[in-house]
Protein backbone atom coordinates (compact mmCIF):
# COMPACT_ATOMS: atom_id res chain seq x y z
CA UNK A 1 0.00 0.00 0.00
CA UNK A 2 1.18 3.53 -0.73
CA UNK A 3 2.61 5.51 2.21
CA UNK A 4 0.26 8.05 3.75
CA UNK A 5 1.59 11.32 5.10
CA UNK A 6 0.42 14.74 6.13
CA UNK A 7 1.14 18.34 5.25
CA UNK A 8 3.30 19.95 7.90
CA UNK A 9 1.41 22.18 10.32
CA UNK A 10 -1.77 20.11 10.18
CA UNK A 11 -0.81 18.36 13.40
CA UNK A 12 -0.55 21.67 15.24
CA UNK A 13 -3.21 24.25 16.11
CA UNK A 14 -3.67 26.78 13.27
CA UNK A 15 -1.44 29.86 13.42
CA UNK A 16 -3.09 33.22 12.85
CA UNK A 17 -6.22 31.63 11.41
CA UNK A 18 -4.27 30.21 8.45
CA UNK A 19 -5.19 26.73 7.32
CA UNK A 20 -1.62 25.94 6.29
CA UNK A 21 1.68 27.29 7.57
CA UNK A 22 5.07 26.17 8.82
CA UNK A 23 4.63 25.35 12.55
CA UNK A 24 7.43 27.48 13.86
CA UNK A 25 7.09 26.36 17.46
CA UNK A 26 5.89 22.78 17.06
CA UNK A 27 7.64 21.29 14.03
CA UNK A 28 9.69 18.98 16.22
CA UNK A 29 6.63 17.64 18.07
CA UNK A 30 4.84 16.98 14.80
CA UNK A 31 7.13 14.02 14.03
CA UNK A 32 5.83 12.20 17.11
CA UNK A 33 2.25 13.29 16.54
CA UNK A 34 2.49 11.91 13.02
CA UNK A 35 3.72 8.63 14.41
CA UNK A 36 0.81 8.60 16.87
CA UNK A 37 -1.60 9.08 13.98
CA UNK A 38 -0.03 6.14 12.16
CA UNK A 39 1.41 8.25 9.36
CA UNK A 40 4.51 7.44 7.32
CA UNK A 41 5.74 10.89 6.37
CA UNK A 42 5.41 14.66 6.64
CA UNK A 43 5.46 17.02 3.66
CA UNK A 44 7.72 19.87 4.74
CA UNK A 45 6.52 23.44 4.23
CA UNK A 46 8.86 26.13 3.04
CA UNK A 47 7.21 29.54 2.99
CA UNK A 48 8.40 33.12 2.78
CA UNK A 49 7.18 34.69 6.02
CA UNK A 50 8.56 31.97 8.32
CA UNK A 51 11.73 31.36 6.31
CA UNK A 52 14.03 32.55 9.07
CA UNK A 53 12.67 29.89 11.44
CA UNK A 54 12.79 27.01 8.95
CA UNK A 55 15.51 24.48 9.85
CA UNK A 56 15.91 23.58 6.19
CA UNK A 57 17.93 26.81 5.86
CA UNK A 58 20.86 25.62 7.96
CA UNK A 59 22.99 22.50 8.05
CA UNK A 60 22.37 22.25 11.76
CA UNK A 61 18.62 22.37 11.16
CA UNK A 62 18.83 19.66 8.51
CA UNK A 63 20.77 17.45 10.90
CA UNK A 64 18.09 17.99 13.52
CA UNK A 65 15.35 17.00 11.04
CA UNK A 66 17.29 13.85 10.16
CA UNK A 67 17.59 12.96 13.82
CA UNK A 68 13.90 13.50 14.55
CA UNK A 69 12.91 11.54 11.47
CA UNK A 70 15.09 8.63 12.45
CA UNK A 71 13.90 8.70 16.05
CA UNK A 72 10.18 8.91 15.21
CA UNK A 73 10.24 6.69 12.12
CA UNK A 74 8.39 9.43 10.20
CA UNK A 75 10.08 10.37 6.94
CA UNK A 76 10.35 13.69 5.12
CA UNK A 77 10.18 12.82 1.44
CA UNK A 78 8.78 16.08 0.08
CA UNK A 79 8.80 19.83 0.41
CA UNK A 80 5.81 22.01 -0.37
CA UNK A 81 7.37 25.23 -1.60
CA UNK A 82 4.66 27.72 -0.66
CA UNK A 83 7.46 30.29 -0.68
CA UNK A 84 6.83 30.83 -4.39
CA UNK A 85 3.21 31.74 -3.86
CA UNK A 86 4.37 34.98 -2.29
CA UNK A 87 7.65 35.24 -4.20
CA UNK A 88 6.41 34.27 -7.62
CA UNK A 89 8.75 32.51 -10.04
CA UNK A 90 7.28 34.28 -13.07
CA UNK A 91 5.95 37.76 -13.71
CA UNK A 92 2.51 38.34 -15.25
CA UNK A 93 4.19 39.65 -18.41
CA UNK A 94 6.01 36.38 -18.91
CA UNK A 95 9.47 36.86 -17.43
CA UNK A 96 11.24 34.59 -14.95
CA UNK A 97 11.87 36.39 -11.65
CA UNK A 98 15.62 35.97 -11.27
CA UNK A 99 15.74 36.27 -7.49
CA UNK A 100 13.02 33.64 -7.04
CA UNK A 101 14.65 31.32 -9.57
CA UNK A 102 17.99 31.62 -7.78
CA UNK A 103 16.18 30.89 -4.54
CA UNK A 104 14.58 27.78 -6.03
CA UNK A 105 17.96 26.52 -7.23
CA UNK A 106 19.21 27.00 -3.67
CA UNK A 107 16.14 25.27 -2.21
CA UNK A 108 16.64 22.29 -4.53
CA UNK A 109 20.13 21.91 -3.10
CA UNK A 110 18.80 22.12 0.44
CA UNK A 111 16.13 19.54 -0.37
CA UNK A 112 18.85 17.27 -1.71
CA UNK A 113 20.71 17.66 1.55
CA UNK A 114 17.58 16.74 3.49
CA UNK A 115 17.16 13.67 1.27
CA UNK A 116 13.72 14.56 -0.06
CA UNK A 117 12.45 13.02 -3.26
CA UNK A 118 10.42 15.93 -4.62
CA UNK A 119 9.44 19.56 -4.22
CA UNK A 120 5.87 20.62 -4.94
CA UNK A 121 5.72 23.99 -6.71
CA UNK A 122 2.28 25.57 -6.25
CA UNK A 123 0.88 27.60 -9.12
CA UNK A 124 -2.57 28.08 -7.66
CA UNK A 125 -4.53 30.96 -6.11
CA UNK A 126 -2.22 34.01 -6.01
CA UNK A 127 0.51 32.20 -7.95
CA UNK A 128 -1.88 30.81 -10.57
CA UNK A 129 -0.63 30.86 -14.17
CA UNK A 130 -3.30 33.03 -15.76
CA UNK A 131 -1.69 34.01 -19.04
CA UNK A 132 0.05 31.99 -21.77
CA UNK A 133 3.20 34.07 -21.33
CA UNK A 134 3.37 32.96 -17.68
CA UNK A 135 3.33 29.35 -18.80
CA UNK A 136 6.12 30.11 -21.28
CA UNK A 137 8.10 31.76 -18.48
CA UNK A 138 7.56 28.72 -16.26
CA UNK A 139 9.11 26.52 -18.95
CA UNK A 140 12.15 28.79 -18.97
CA UNK A 141 12.34 28.70 -15.18
CA UNK A 142 12.22 24.93 -15.04
CA UNK A 143 14.84 24.55 -17.75
CA UNK A 144 17.21 26.71 -15.74
CA UNK A 145 16.51 24.83 -12.49
CA UNK A 146 16.77 21.30 -13.88
CA UNK A 147 20.59 21.02 -13.77
CA UNK A 148 20.44 21.63 -10.00
CA UNK A 149 17.60 19.12 -9.64
CA UNK A 150 19.51 16.54 -11.69
CA UNK A 151 22.56 16.99 -9.50
CA UNK A 152 20.68 15.98 -6.35
CA UNK A 153 17.99 13.78 -7.96
CA UNK A 154 15.08 15.85 -6.63
CA UNK A 155 11.87 15.88 -8.68
CA UNK A 156 9.82 19.03 -9.23
CA UNK A 157 6.06 18.51 -9.08
CA UNK A 158 3.82 21.17 -10.57
CA UNK A 159 0.59 21.89 -8.73
CA UNK A 160 -1.45 24.08 -11.05
CA UNK A 161 -5.02 25.01 -11.80
CA UNK A 162 -4.37 24.73 -15.54
CA UNK A 163 -6.74 22.64 -17.59
CA UNK A 164 -5.47 19.04 -17.66
CA UNK A 165 -4.54 19.13 -21.34
CA UNK A 166 -2.64 22.39 -20.84
CA UNK A 167 -0.67 20.96 -17.94
CA UNK A 168 0.12 17.85 -19.97
CA UNK A 169 1.29 20.11 -22.80
CA UNK A 170 3.73 21.80 -20.38
CA UNK A 171 4.98 18.44 -19.11
CA UNK A 172 5.34 17.09 -22.62
CA UNK A 173 7.24 20.15 -23.74
CA UNK A 174 9.71 19.68 -20.91
CA UNK A 175 9.60 15.91 -21.16
CA UNK A 176 12.02 15.62 -18.25
CA UNK A 177 11.87 12.59 -15.94
CA UNK A 178 12.28 14.82 -12.90
CA UNK A 179 9.33 17.10 -13.75
CA UNK A 180 5.97 15.63 -12.82
CA UNK A 181 2.46 16.64 -11.83
CA UNK A 182 1.03 17.04 -8.38
CA UNK A 183 -2.65 16.16 -8.29
CA UNK A 184 -4.76 17.80 -5.62
CA UNK A 185 -8.03 15.91 -5.37
CA UNK A 186 -9.90 18.72 -3.60
CA UNK A 187 -8.66 21.59 -5.75
CA UNK A 188 -9.57 19.64 -8.84
CA UNK A 189 -13.10 19.06 -7.51
CA UNK A 190 -13.46 22.75 -6.64
CA UNK A 191 -12.53 23.66 -10.21
CA UNK A 192 -15.13 21.23 -11.55
CA UNK A 193 -12.56 19.19 -13.46
CA UNK A 194 -13.54 15.64 -14.38
CA UNK A 195 -11.24 13.21 -12.55
CA UNK A 196 -11.80 10.76 -15.38
CA UNK A 197 -10.48 13.17 -17.97
CA UNK A 198 -7.84 14.67 -15.73
CA UNK A 199 -6.33 11.53 -14.29
CA UNK A 200 -6.46 9.68 -17.58
CA UNK A 201 -4.42 12.48 -19.12
CA UNK A 202 -2.14 13.06 -16.14
CA UNK A 203 -1.70 9.38 -15.23
CA UNK A 204 1.69 8.95 -16.86
CA UNK A 205 2.92 12.20 -15.27
CA UNK A 206 1.60 11.72 -11.74
CA UNK A 207 4.27 12.44 -9.17
CA UNK A 208 2.41 13.23 -5.97
CA UNK A 209 -1.08 13.50 -4.54
CA UNK A 210 -2.65 15.90 -2.07
CA UNK A 211 -5.76 14.53 -0.41
CA UNK A 212 -8.38 17.09 0.48
CA UNK A 213 -12.02 17.74 -0.29
CA UNK A 214 -13.64 20.95 -1.50
CA UNK A 215 -17.08 22.00 -2.59
CA UNK A 216 -17.39 23.00 -6.25
CA UNK A 217 -16.27 26.61 -6.48
CA UNK A 218 -15.83 26.81 -2.73
CA UNK A 219 -13.54 26.01 0.18
CA UNK A 220 -12.08 23.00 1.97
CA UNK A 221 -14.42 20.68 3.85
CA UNK A 222 -13.90 17.37 5.70
CA UNK A 223 -12.97 14.41 3.49
CA UNK A 224 -16.07 12.97 1.88
CA UNK A 225 -18.24 16.04 2.55
CA UNK A 226 -17.41 17.95 -0.62
CA UNK A 227 -17.47 17.52 -4.38
CA UNK A 228 -14.45 15.22 -4.70
CA UNK A 229 -15.22 11.83 -6.24
CA UNK A 230 -12.79 9.85 -4.12
CA UNK A 231 -13.66 6.35 -5.39
CA UNK A 232 -13.01 7.41 -8.98
CA UNK A 233 -9.89 9.38 -8.07
CA UNK A 234 -8.31 6.56 -6.07
CA UNK A 235 -9.18 3.98 -8.72
CA UNK A 236 -7.64 6.03 -11.50
CA UNK A 237 -4.60 6.98 -9.44
CA UNK A 238 -4.03 3.31 -8.80
CA UNK A 239 -4.71 2.47 -12.43
CA UNK A 240 -1.97 4.94 -13.35
CA UNK A 241 0.47 2.82 -11.37
CA UNK A 242 1.10 5.57 -8.79
CA UNK A 243 3.37 4.34 -6.03
CA UNK A 244 4.09 7.58 -4.22
CA UNK A 245 2.63 8.87 -0.99
CA UNK A 246 -0.80 10.35 -0.35
CA UNK A 247 -0.41 13.58 1.58
CA UNK A 248 -3.35 14.56 3.77
CA UNK A 249 -4.23 18.22 3.46
CA UNK A 250 -7.76 18.01 4.79
CA UNK A 251 -9.90 20.61 6.53
CA UNK A 252 -9.70 20.98 10.26
CA UNK A 253 -12.74 19.94 12.28
CA UNK A 254 -14.02 21.21 15.57
CA UNK A 255 -14.30 18.65 18.35
CA UNK A 256 -11.41 16.55 17.04
CA UNK A 257 -7.79 17.01 17.96
CA UNK A 258 -5.29 17.34 15.12
CA UNK A 259 -4.01 13.81 15.79
CA UNK A 260 -7.49 12.28 15.95
CA UNK A 261 -8.41 13.98 12.70
CA UNK A 262 -5.19 12.87 11.02
CA UNK A 263 -5.79 9.30 12.13
CA UNK A 264 -9.37 9.35 10.85
CA UNK A 265 -8.27 10.79 7.52
CA UNK A 266 -5.52 8.19 7.23
CA UNK A 267 -8.17 5.51 7.69
CA UNK A 268 -10.29 7.21 5.04
CA UNK A 269 -7.49 6.85 2.48
CA UNK A 270 -6.64 3.33 3.62
CA UNK A 271 -10.27 2.33 3.28
CA UNK A 272 -10.42 3.51 -0.34
CA UNK A 273 -7.16 1.81 -1.20
CA UNK A 274 -8.34 -1.41 0.43
CA UNK A 275 -11.63 -1.35 -1.47
CA UNK A 276 -9.74 -1.03 -4.73
CA UNK A 277 -7.29 -3.75 -3.77
CA UNK A 278 -10.19 -6.06 -2.94
CA UNK A 279 -11.53 -5.67 -6.46
CA UNK A 280 -14.80 -3.98 -5.48
CA UNK A 281 -15.42 -1.19 -7.93
CA UNK A 282 -18.72 0.55 -7.33
CA UNK A 283 -19.93 3.20 -9.80
CA UNK A 284 -17.58 2.39 -12.65
CA UNK A 285 -17.87 4.49 -15.77
CA UNK A 286 -17.89 2.69 -19.10
CA UNK A 287 -14.22 3.32 -19.74
CA UNK A 288 -13.25 2.47 -16.18
CA UNK A 289 -15.11 -0.80 -16.52
CA UNK A 290 -12.70 -1.74 -19.26
CA UNK A 291 -9.78 -1.40 -16.83
CA UNK A 292 -10.95 -3.92 -14.22
CA UNK A 293 -7.63 -3.53 -12.54
CA UNK A 294 -5.76 -6.72 -11.77
CA UNK A 295 -3.34 -6.58 -8.88
CA UNK A 296 0.17 -7.74 -9.87
CA UNK A 297 -0.03 -10.34 -7.12
CA UNK A 298 -3.12 -11.84 -8.77
CA UNK A 299 -1.52 -12.61 -12.12
CA UNK A 300 -1.77 -16.37 -12.70
CA UNK A 301 1.70 -17.84 -12.40
CA UNK A 302 1.72 -19.43 -15.86
CA UNK A 303 0.82 -16.10 -17.44
CA UNK A 304 3.45 -14.32 -15.42
CA UNK A 305 6.06 -16.76 -16.71
CA UNK A 306 4.91 -16.08 -20.26
CA UNK A 307 5.07 -12.30 -19.74
CA UNK A 308 8.56 -12.54 -18.33
CA UNK A 309 9.72 -14.84 -21.10
CA UNK A 310 8.33 -12.44 -23.71
CA UNK A 311 10.05 -9.50 -22.01
CA UNK A 312 13.38 -11.26 -22.48
CA UNK A 313 12.86 -11.62 -26.23
CA UNK A 314 13.84 -8.88 -28.67
CA UNK A 315 11.02 -7.25 -30.57
CA UNK A 316 11.75 -8.94 -33.90
CA UNK A 317 11.49 -12.34 -32.24
CA UNK A 318 8.28 -11.37 -30.45
CA UNK A 319 6.71 -10.38 -33.75
CA UNK A 320 7.92 -13.57 -35.43
CA UNK A 321 6.15 -15.63 -32.79
CA UNK A 322 3.05 -13.43 -32.74
CA UNK A 323 1.86 -13.05 -36.31
CA UNK A 324 0.32 -16.04 -37.99
CA UNK A 325 -1.83 -16.33 -41.05
CA UNK A 326 -4.69 -18.73 -41.52
CA UNK A 327 -7.56 -18.44 -43.94
CA UNK A 328 -10.66 -16.85 -42.46
CA UNK A 329 -13.73 -17.70 -44.52
CA UNK A 330 -15.72 -14.77 -45.90
CA UNK A 331 -13.48 -12.24 -44.19
CA UNK A 332 -10.54 -13.09 -46.44
CA UNK A 333 -12.61 -13.43 -49.59
CA UNK A 334 -12.52 -9.80 -50.65
CA UNK A 335 -9.43 -7.67 -51.17
CA UNK A 336 -11.06 -4.53 -49.83
CA UNK A 337 -13.95 -3.44 -47.64
CA UNK A 338 -14.93 -0.09 -46.16
CA UNK A 339 -17.65 0.78 -43.69
CA UNK A 340 -19.12 4.16 -42.94
CA UNK A 341 -19.26 3.41 -39.23
CA UNK A 342 -17.66 0.86 -36.99
CA UNK A 343 -21.15 -0.20 -35.99
CA UNK A 344 -21.84 -1.07 -39.67
CA UNK A 345 -18.71 -3.22 -39.67
CA UNK A 346 -19.66 -4.95 -36.43
CA UNK A 347 -23.15 -5.67 -37.81
CA UNK A 348 -21.67 -7.01 -41.05
CA UNK A 349 -19.39 -9.35 -39.06
CA UNK A 350 -22.31 -10.53 -36.97
CA UNK A 351 -24.45 -11.27 -40.00
CA UNK A 352 -21.86 -12.68 -42.38
CA UNK A 353 -19.01 -14.36 -40.55
CA UNK A 354 -19.12 -17.84 -39.04
CA UNK A 355 -19.63 -17.68 -35.28
CA UNK A 356 -16.50 -19.64 -34.54
CA UNK A 357 -14.31 -16.80 -35.86
CA UNK A 358 -15.32 -14.88 -32.74
CA UNK A 359 -16.21 -11.58 -34.42
CA UNK A 360 -19.78 -11.59 -33.09
CA UNK A 361 -20.80 -9.60 -30.02
CA UNK A 362 -20.89 -11.41 -26.71
CA UNK B 1 -0.75 -14.33 -47.92
CA UNK B 2 2.23 -14.62 -45.60
CA UNK B 3 2.15 -13.53 -41.97
CA UNK B 4 3.21 -10.04 -41.00
CA UNK B 5 6.92 -9.81 -40.28
CA UNK B 6 9.16 -7.50 -38.29
CA UNK B 7 10.69 -6.21 -41.51
CA UNK B 8 7.23 -5.22 -42.73
CA UNK B 9 6.48 -3.54 -39.42
CA UNK B 10 9.62 -1.49 -39.91
CA UNK B 11 8.57 -0.64 -43.46
CA UNK B 12 5.16 0.51 -42.25
CA UNK B 13 6.75 2.60 -39.52
CA UNK B 14 9.30 4.15 -41.86
CA UNK B 15 6.95 4.80 -44.78
CA UNK B 16 4.34 6.44 -42.55
CA UNK B 17 6.98 8.43 -40.70
CA UNK B 18 8.47 9.72 -43.98
CA UNK B 19 5.08 11.15 -44.90
CA UNK B 20 4.33 12.42 -41.42
CA UNK B 21 1.27 10.21 -40.95
CA UNK B 22 -0.20 10.34 -37.44
CA UNK B 23 -1.32 6.83 -36.48
CA UNK B 24 -1.04 4.32 -33.66
CA UNK B 25 -0.81 0.56 -33.57
CA UNK B 26 -3.90 -0.66 -31.78
CA UNK B 27 -5.58 -3.99 -31.07
CA UNK B 28 -3.66 -7.12 -30.34
CA UNK B 29 -0.85 -6.08 -32.68
CA UNK B 30 -0.38 -3.00 -30.51
CA UNK B 31 -0.38 -5.08 -27.34
CA UNK B 32 2.18 -7.43 -28.87
CA UNK B 33 4.45 -4.48 -29.63
CA UNK B 34 4.17 -3.55 -25.95
CA UNK B 35 5.32 -7.05 -25.01
CA UNK B 36 2.08 -9.02 -24.75
CA UNK B 37 2.82 -12.63 -25.71
CA UNK B 38 -0.02 -13.77 -27.97
CA UNK B 39 -0.82 -14.45 -31.59
CA UNK B 40 -2.80 -12.45 -34.11
CA UNK B 41 -3.42 -12.32 -37.82
CA UNK B 42 -4.11 -8.68 -38.51
CA UNK B 43 -2.42 -5.38 -38.07
CA UNK B 44 -4.76 -2.64 -36.88
CA UNK B 45 -3.82 1.00 -37.21
CA UNK B 46 -5.75 3.79 -35.51
CA UNK B 47 -5.34 6.75 -37.83
CA UNK B 48 -5.94 10.46 -37.28
CA UNK B 49 -8.73 11.15 -39.76
CA UNK B 50 -7.77 14.70 -40.75
CA UNK B 51 -7.83 15.02 -44.58
CA UNK B 52 -4.12 15.82 -44.93
CA UNK B 53 -3.21 12.89 -42.74
CA UNK B 54 -5.40 10.52 -44.74
CA UNK B 55 -3.93 11.73 -48.03
CA UNK B 56 -0.44 11.11 -46.67
CA UNK B 57 -1.58 7.68 -45.50
CA UNK B 58 -2.83 6.71 -48.95
CA UNK B 59 0.49 7.71 -50.48
CA UNK B 60 2.36 5.67 -47.88
CA UNK B 61 0.12 2.64 -48.42
CA UNK B 62 0.77 2.73 -52.15
CA UNK B 63 4.47 2.99 -51.47
CA UNK B 64 4.20 -0.10 -49.27
CA UNK B 65 2.61 -2.06 -52.12
CA UNK B 66 -1.09 -1.80 -51.37
CA UNK B 67 -3.10 -1.57 -54.59
CA UNK B 68 -5.26 1.31 -53.42
CA UNK B 69 -7.55 2.48 -56.22
CA UNK B 70 -8.71 6.06 -56.51
CA UNK B 71 -12.16 5.11 -55.22
CA UNK B 72 -10.63 3.37 -52.24
CA UNK B 73 -8.36 6.35 -51.64
CA UNK B 74 -11.50 8.48 -51.63
CA UNK B 75 -13.02 6.20 -48.96
CA UNK B 76 -9.95 6.57 -46.80
CA UNK B 77 -9.77 10.30 -47.28
CA UNK B 78 -13.46 10.96 -46.80
CA UNK B 79 -14.31 9.65 -43.43
CA UNK B 80 -15.09 5.93 -43.47
CA UNK B 81 -14.79 4.63 -39.93
CA UNK B 82 -13.26 1.31 -40.88
CA UNK B 83 -11.29 0.11 -43.91
CA UNK B 84 -10.02 -3.41 -44.42
CA UNK B 85 -7.14 -3.87 -46.85
CA UNK B 86 -6.23 -7.29 -48.15
CA UNK B 87 -4.79 -5.98 -51.39
CA UNK B 88 -1.21 -5.58 -50.27
CA UNK B 89 1.75 -7.45 -48.85
CA UNK B 90 -0.11 -8.12 -45.57
CA UNK B 91 -3.59 -7.68 -44.10
CA UNK B 92 -4.18 -4.25 -42.67
CA UNK B 93 -7.19 -2.76 -40.90
CA UNK B 94 -7.48 1.01 -40.73
CA UNK B 95 -9.62 2.16 -37.83
CA UNK B 96 -10.59 5.79 -37.66
CA UNK B 97 -13.02 5.64 -34.73
CA UNK B 98 -12.28 2.67 -32.49
CA UNK B 99 -14.76 1.69 -29.82
CA UNK B 100 -13.93 2.95 -26.36
CA UNK B 101 -11.68 5.85 -27.40
CA UNK B 102 -13.32 9.20 -27.91
CA UNK B 103 -10.70 11.13 -29.84
CA UNK B 104 -7.47 10.35 -31.64
CA UNK B 105 -5.83 13.23 -29.78
CA UNK B 106 -6.52 11.58 -26.44
CA UNK B 107 -4.93 8.32 -27.50
CA UNK B 108 -2.03 10.17 -29.17
CA UNK B 109 -1.27 11.97 -25.91
CA UNK B 110 -1.19 8.66 -24.05
CA UNK B 111 0.78 6.78 -26.70
CA UNK B 112 3.83 4.64 -25.99
CA UNK B 113 6.79 4.42 -28.36
CA UNK B 114 8.49 1.05 -28.81
CA UNK B 115 11.53 1.21 -31.09
CA UNK B 116 9.89 4.25 -32.72
CA UNK B 117 6.65 2.32 -33.32
CA UNK B 118 3.83 4.55 -32.03
CA UNK B 119 1.51 2.34 -30.01
CA UNK B 120 -1.73 3.02 -28.16
CA UNK B 121 -1.38 2.92 -24.40
CA UNK B 122 -2.42 -0.49 -23.11
CA UNK B 123 -5.39 1.12 -21.34
CA UNK B 124 -6.68 2.32 -24.70
CA UNK B 125 -6.19 -1.10 -26.26
CA UNK B 126 -8.08 -2.68 -23.38
CA UNK B 127 -10.77 0.02 -23.49
CA UNK B 128 -11.37 -0.54 -27.20
CA UNK B 129 -11.54 -4.31 -26.82
CA UNK B 130 -13.86 -4.06 -23.81
CA UNK B 131 -16.14 -1.66 -25.69
CA UNK B 132 -16.14 -3.81 -28.84
CA UNK B 133 -17.21 -6.75 -26.68
CA UNK B 134 -16.77 -9.41 -29.34
CA UNK B 135 -16.37 -13.06 -28.44
CA UNK B 136 -12.67 -12.99 -29.30
CA UNK B 137 -12.13 -9.84 -27.25
CA UNK B 138 -14.00 -11.34 -24.33
CA UNK B 139 -11.65 -14.32 -24.45
CA UNK B 140 -8.46 -12.30 -24.58
CA UNK B 141 -9.30 -9.58 -22.05
CA UNK B 142 -8.53 -11.43 -18.77
CA UNK B 143 -5.01 -12.24 -19.96
CA UNK B 144 -4.59 -8.74 -21.39
CA UNK B 145 -5.64 -7.19 -18.08
CA UNK B 146 -3.17 -9.38 -16.24
CA UNK B 147 -0.51 -8.30 -18.69
CA UNK B 148 -1.43 -4.70 -17.95
CA UNK B 149 -0.69 -5.26 -14.25
CA UNK B 150 2.69 -6.74 -15.20
CA UNK B 151 3.46 -4.03 -17.74
CA UNK B 152 2.54 -1.11 -15.47
CA UNK B 153 4.80 -2.51 -12.80
CA UNK B 154 7.73 -2.91 -15.18
CA UNK B 155 7.42 0.48 -16.88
Amino acid sequence: MNPIGIMQGRLSPPIGGRIQSFPVDTWREEFYLAREAGLDCIEWIYEADTEAANPLRTDEGVTQVHRLSEDSGVAVWSVCADYYMAERLVTPDGMPRDAAVEHLIWLVGRAGLLGVRYIVLPFVDESSLRFPQEVEALLAVLKSVMPAAEQVGVELHLETDLKPADLVAVLEQLSHPLVRANYDIGNSAALGHSPMEELTLLGPWLGSIHVKDRVLGDGTVPLGAGSADFPTCFRLIRAAGFRGSFILQAAREEGLSEVELAERNRRFVEHHLAVIASGSYPTWTKRELSMEIVEPTHIPSEWLEEFEAAARRPLDMRLRYAFIHTYKPVLDDAPYRAFDTLEDYRRWCQENLPDWLGYGRV
Amino acid sequence: MAAFEYRQAQEVRDALARRGVRYLFIGKAGAILLGFPDTTQDVDLFVDRSPDNCRALVAALRELGFAVTDDQAHDIECGKDFVQLKNGPFDLDLVFAPDGIERFEDAWRRRVEVEAFPVCHLDDIIASKAAANRVKDHESLPRLRSFRAYWMQKR
